[in-house]
């Protein structure tokens, strides 16, 4: 064995050990930040007529993940948090809080299927005191949806929770939106404009 | 001999690329796919180059 032959030896267990270090190790966060498109944080800002009143909105275009490229649009006065996860937007305005997300449905079931029986059963096993209170199949921007609304309990107060299951070329697009019971339907119109601007970018 | 090695060499590399570029990875297998992608492609690098080198002499002494 020569020379150079030990150094690539030695070489391929060092790349070995960082490959293990990034996958299951300390450096499996720093991948999944890598990951994550930093002009996706950075919104364009446009004026939109909400119940003849001129809103600002602020527009997020998602580029984090090849083919689940989406838009989404929020009034200008809600906060973006910090982003873990690629493909994911958290949102918060004074009585909501807004999450937008990308979920990977398998190939051999259907998206109306995979709420119904995974998504549902799991909801009202984690969700403290959940109610279902509507199902429906709706349309966002020519894509088929899937919308549950259902109420949970935390920290003794009641939440009404809307999520909205969007059909996508590659993984669906799940927006949910948590307001509080009492103020749900003074935010129903800002938080169904926001559910209904979630646009695919790539289709 | 040499060249059976060379082509598994190769195919180690080939199938660690389709891991990594071309496989449908669903989001819980994209850990296992990473790391399994990267060993692929690590591996079948080494031991395509340890076949290059594994039969030349460290350095060529000219002969006597």
């Amino acid at each position: 064995m020569n020379k150079k032959v030990i150094f690539i030896i030695i070489l391929t267990l060092i790349a070995l050990i960082l490959v293990y270090l990034y996958s299951f190790g300390p450096l499996a966060k720093t991948r999944l930040s890598h990951s994550i498109n930093q002009q996706s944080a950075k919104p364009t800002t446009e004026k939109i007529n909400l119940n003849n009143q001129q809103v600002s909105f602020n527009t997020y275009h998602n580029k984090d993940a090849k083919e689940n490229y989406y838009s989404v649009k929020t009034p200008a006065d809600w906060q973006i948090g910090q982003a873990s996860v690629p493909g994911t937007y958290d949102f918060t305005a004074p009585n909501i809080i807004a999450r937008t997300e990308t979920m990977d449905v398998s190939d051999n079931t259907t998206l109306e299927l995979y709420v119904l029986s995974q998504e549902e059963p799991r909801l009202k096993k984690e969700a403290s005191g959940y109610k279902k209170i509507d199902y429906q199949k709706v349309s966002i921007n020519g894509s088929q949806a899937y919308q549950l609304t259902y109420q949970a309990t935390e920290n003794g107060k009641t939440n009404t929770i809307v999520k909205t299951y969007i059909t996508g070329a590659d993984k669906a697009g799940v927006i949910t939106v948590t307001v509080p019971q009492d103020k749900f339907t003074a935010e129903q119109s800002i938080f169904t404009s926001f559910v209904n601007s979630f646009t695919w970018e790539n289709i | 001999m040499k060249n059976i090695f060379y082509f598994i060499s190769l195919a180690l590399l080939g199938f660690g690329l389709y891991l990594q570029y071309f496989y449908d990875v669903p989001d819980v297998q994209a850990t296992v796919n990473f790391f399994t992608s990267w060993f692929f492609i690590i591996i079948g690098i080494a031991s395509f180059l340890i076949n290059i080198f594994w039969s030349q002499p460290d350095n060529k002494k000219p002969r006597e």
